[in-house]
């Protein structure tokens, strides 16, 4: 029986061959189309990781700080920036043998279809963050009273103080010291903790790793420790193995392993020995590692990325009328309905970064209404569905959601405007809500459904339904709003949505590709290496949000994710681009 | 099915094949009637393809999810506390009846009840000449299926009752029947229990020992999952709730096993057959009582041949013991005369079902032969042949009479032999019936939102 057998770990090269011997143990998980499987059967991919006793794992971490490669900033900007092109490359290259195994294995494993993984290998992150160094030396100290630009990146920054009298001190305008007294931690051992089904959340941590490097340039880097998913152990080895093959010294203090999250005393021990704990997991393990990195943690840094919400918000001059994107000659409303859609698809909505619900505002006179936007959006995931079909989780959810909600439109609120057939939902939902109906109707953003609520205006969304839920649920909106530059509805929008939790605000299309020199849940790079005062970042990713969103929907077209052609541009009367 | 045509003991002397046409035929006739007479049904219906006919291949979407039809008025009034807005729900309730309720009456209701309970015997009382019962799933999560019986569903869902419970245990009249439930309650295994029980003519000889009517608001503050807005429940949840879980572990529980016990021990002395039924936990309880008299390994309590326990309900708290394991408690405090261990079968049911698929000798779960089943894959396809393994659908076209068509997909993992119309003989249980059954220990609650990846859910 067919069956390939990958590492779901990775140690650099010369620290795998002296601790992994002959007589390792290995546990290995056997998926296919991401169930998983007890016997070998076509299609099974099988991960296996080595089961490391307490002596392997002392003479791992002293390999681990052995391997740390000190050198000057700006030589390791250059040298990673060269591997992690070299490596982004050989992703991007569909004759390359590690895109090819790296589609096959990852599909197989978790389920999703080869061809989103490929988009989300194909962004330009992270090579682009690389270049970014100004981001992690500058200090944003304006940031607290306002979004300032961001030092060598697009878009702004913005600093929420979690304080009552730090923010009654913020309105007298008294509060630049807040971000001008950080203190420089930089850690000495990284432990990372990814977990989920959604692929990359182990690597991203791994680059986190890199990125606190960087930022501790006259200090050795950090080593950096990563309990990875069983659920997607392979992206992170993949990657780590190409960055290894461009520039071993980059990586050698690197590991990516798995082990159990209820081995107490391995647990204790790693924690007791980190600088810096990230944990991007379920609510209930980031409550279990607070709880050990308080009790035996030596003054611990923990950042924790637990289960979050994202929204989509679109605002009324996306909605216009024979307005049109000049290359494709599609409108306006499809380009934003196809990026919106794809947002909240990608993953199959497992991910926090995928919008569970569209608040749509409103149409006047020449725009069109919330339900032509959904009925766009039904039309673009019919044509997106062929390129990137849906995993085979089966339908039985996505049917319980299209009729719960079939039975609401009785009530004359709800309208379903996908079929039984469709593999997806889109709904428009205009009940009235209350802070209970809003929060199961969040739940209900599964399975490919893509809830649409019509507001007045966009400023309902942190003044009414954000106010529903805590700060701390809150993650990414993704948005059409502005279509000239930076304005200042947005800004107030941007503002008040940072107010109440949101920390990453990218135009629509880019909800699925996070990018590290931006906010992660209020996080910063610069928080790898400093301590500072409570609170969150929000940023935003762009200068000029209608090119972003043009661009985006350009390039998905090149790739060949969204289905042409849209409009023979010759029929055109109108343009904008 | 037509009425008159056939009884439902009828289908006990029919071959598997027949038994397959006739409910075929039944279930097309089935949906043609609701489909033109029942607004819900004919909605559900169209917006998965299906008119008034069904083709071949279709019978899957007919499948409503158990979860949700009868339990929908929560999400279309906003709240589950239909008290509230007691015209909406009634509006709610008439839409998914194929008859029609007298709308002139809609406006006797009040605008406000001070209980469910209360709105649920307004409406019976306000619908008596019609004969209709309201009847509840057990709600252990604070939030009740919903299900409406006229007089002729009510017949039907006795018939059905007693033909696949008590004519497979043998009951017979000189049975004493000992029920571990409330007489009052609106819980619909249990009613239908009472319900048969009377029809049999043994209401002399039965016994009810929880000593308080169960109403679907005690339910539900006692489990303690969904209580009230406002002040109400914070009283709710501040008072009521903690005082009823008191009672019920310190009072209602002693009350109860003592008087069980009581009636066990008598009946040993007088040398009676019993029926003992309850759910799982509370016969533990009772066992419990039974060790404290002294009964246990070597001195278990006798019962006269005949006798039997019956479990139902499931496992609906955390509880330290498995079903195995209580069953084999009982087995071991309660015996029968002649030596032999005394059979503990457990029946499987819905407020859904109109009907319980009991335990043979071999622990499988027969599901009477007027119930079409089949199991369903992770699409809601049906899966083909005579050994699957997916969600249990079934059509009991005969168990919503008048008022819905009892067609339903359940949320529960079964693995299920020779239903969708299969009769493989390599297939049929070991017990010696043909019918189609469930593996024993195979059923499993389905939760329908397991989580994979990061996003957060409430």
């Amino acid at each position: 029986m067919e069956r390939q057998v990958y590492d779901g770990f990775w140690l650099p090269q010369r620290i795998r061959q002296a601790i992994l011997t002959q007589g390792t143990k290995y546990e290995m998980l056997r998926f296919r189309q991401g169930q998983p499987v007890e016997q070998d059967e076509e299609g099974v991919i099988a991960a296996r990781w080595p089961r490391l006793d307490r002596d392997q794992w002392q003479r791992l971490l002293s390999k681990l700080q052995a391997g740390r490669q000190r050198m000057d900033r700006a030589e390791r900007l250059s040298r990673l920036q060269a591997a992690l092109t070299a490596a982004s490359n050989r992703f991007a290259d569909p004759n390359d043998s590690l895109q090819v195994q790296t589609l096959a294995a990852l599909s197989g494993y978790t389920g999703y279809a080869p061809p989103m993984i490929e988009l989300a290998l194909r962004q330009p992150e992270p090579v682009a963050s690389a270049l970014l160094t100004r981001v992690f030396t500058s200090r944003p100290t304006d940031a607290v009273r306002r979004f300032v630009p961001l030092d060598g990146l697009p878009g702004g920054i913005r600093f929420y103080v979690r304080s009552l009298w730090g923010r009654w001190l913020g309105r007298l305008g008294v509060t630049s010291r807040h971000l001008s007294r950080l203190r420089a931690v930089p850690p000495e051992l990284i432990l990372g903790y990814a977990a989920g089904n959604v692929p990359g959340t182990g690597l991203l941590i791994a680059l986190l790793g890199q990125f606190a490097a960087l930022l501790a340039a006259e200090a050795d880097p950090p080593v950096t420790i990563i309990r990875n998913s069983r659920r997607e152990p392979l992206l992170a080895p993949f990657f780590l193995a190409a960055i290894e093959k461009a520039d071993p010294e980059l990586v050698s203090s690197t590991a990516v392993l798995v082990w159990n999250y209820d081995d107490r005393p391995l647990q204790e021990y790693l924690i007791a020995q980190a600088d810096l704990v990230i944990a991007a997991a379920s609510d209930e393990t980031i409550a279990d590692i607070g709880r050990l990195v308080a009790q035996v943690g030596r003054q611990t840094r923990f950042h924790a990325h637990g289960h979050k919400l994202s929204f989509t918000t679109i605002g009324r001059e996306y909605l216009a009328q024979e307005v049109h994107e000049s290359e494709s000659g599609a409108e306006l409303i499809d380009v934003v309905a196809a990026l919106a859609a794809l947002d909240s698809i990608f993953w199959e909505q497992n991910g926090c970064l995928s919008a569970r619900i569209h608040f749509v505002e409103k149409a006047k006179e020449g725009e069109y209404s919330p339900t032509e936007y959904g009925r766009r959006a039904v039309a673009q995931l019919r044509r997106i569905e062929r390129v990137l079909p849906r995993a085979p989780f089966g339908l039985r959810r996505l049917h319980s959601l299209f009729d719960k909600y079939k039975l609401l439109e009785t009530t004359g609120r709800v309208q379903v405007l996908s079929t039984y057939d469709d593999g997806f939902s889109v709904v428009v939902d205009e009940r009235a809500h209350n802070r209970e109906s809003f929060r199961e109707t969040i739940n209900d953003g599964r399975e490919r459904t893509v809830i649409i609520r019509p507001v007045a205006d966009i400023m309902k969304v942190p003044r009414l339904y954000l106010r529903y839920l805590e700060p701390r649920h809150l993650q990414s909106m993704s948005v059409a709003i502005g279509t000239q530059g930076i304005n200042d509805r947005f800004l107030t929008f941007a503002e008040e949505v940072g107010m109440r939790g949101v920390t990453a605000i990218r135009t629509v299309g880019r909800a699925s590709f996070p990018r590290l020199g931006y906010s992660w849940d209020g996080l910063i790079p610069l928080d790898l290496v400093t301590r500072r005062p409570a609170g969150h970042f929000t940023t935003y990713e762009f200068d000029d949000p209608y090119a972003d969103i043009v661009e985006s929907y350009r390039q998905l077209r090149r790739w060949r994710m969204i289905p042409q052609p849209d409009r023979d541009p010759s029929e055109l009367r109108q343009e904008t681009v | 099915m037509p009425k008159g045509e056939k009884t439902l003991n009828d289908f006990f002397t029919m071959s598997p094949t027949q038994r397959s046409a006739v409910l075929l035929k039944a279930i097309d006739d089935c949906h043609a009637w609701h489909y033109e007479r029942n607004r819900a049904y004919r909605r559900f219906a169209e917006s998965r393809g299906i008119g008034a006919t069904v083709e071949t291949g279709e019978l899957a979407r007919l499948l409503r999810p158990t979860a949700q039809v009868f339990k929908s008025y929560i999400d279309l009034l906003g709240t589950p506390f239909p008290q509230d807005k007691p015209r909406s729900f009634l509006d709610w309730l008439a839409s998914n009846l194929s008859i029609a309720l007298p709308r002139d009456r809609f406006d006797r209701l009040r605008d406000r009840y001070p209980s469910f309970e209360a709105l649920l015997q307004d409406i019976e009382a306000m619908f008596s000449d019609l004969g209709l019962e309201v009847v509840t799933s057990s709600g252990t999560s604070g939030r009740f299926t919903v299900m409406v019986r006229d007089r002729a569903a009510i017949e039907r869902a006795v018939e059905s009752y007693t033909l696949s419970t008590y004519r497979q245990w043998g009951i017979e009249k000189d049975h004493r029947l000992i029920f571990v439930m409330p007489r009052q309650t609106r819980v619909q295994m249990a009613r239908a229990a009472r319900a048969g029980t009377e029809q049999l003519g043994l209401a002399e000889q039965s016994h009810y020992t929880i000593p308080f009517d169960a109403t679907p608001d005690r339910i539900r503050i006692r489990t303690g999952r969904t209580f009230r807005p406002g002040l109400a429940g914070w009283i709710e949840r501040q008072m009521l709730h903690p005082v009823m879980k008191w009672m019920g572990e310190h009072h209602v529980q002693a009350r109860f096993v003592t008087e069980t016990v009581q009636l066990l021990e008598r009946a040993a002395e007088a040398e009676e057959k019993i029926l003992l039924l309850g759910g799982p936990v509370q016969l533990h309880a009772v066992c419990g009582g039974l060790r404290e008299r002294g009964h246990g390994d070597d001195h278990p309590l006798y019962l006269a041949p005949g006798s039997l326990i019956a479990t139902g309900g499931g496992m609906k708290e955390e509880y330290p013991l498995t079903p195995a394991q209580i069953r084999q408690d009982l087995q071991t405090t309660i015996t029968i005369g002649d030596g032999r261990s005394i059979p503990v079968c457990d029946v499987y049911g819905m407020a859904e079902a109109n009907w319980a698929a009991v335990q043979c000798a071999m622990e499988n779960y027969h599901i009477p032969p007027w119930v079409y089943p089949v199991a369903l894959n992770d699409d809601d396809e049906i899966i083909t042949g005579p050994d699957v393994t997916g969600l249990l659908g079934f059509f009991d076209p005969c168990g919503g009479g008048d008022l819905f068509p009892a067609f339903f997909k359940t949320a529960d993992r079964v693995r299920l032999f020779n239903g969708d119309g299969n009769d493989d003989p390599a297939y049929h249980c070991p017990c010696g019936a043909d019918t189609s059954h469930l593996a024993k220990e195979s059923i499993q609650r389905v939760d329908l939102l397991e989580e994979a990846g990061c996003a957060g859910q409430f």
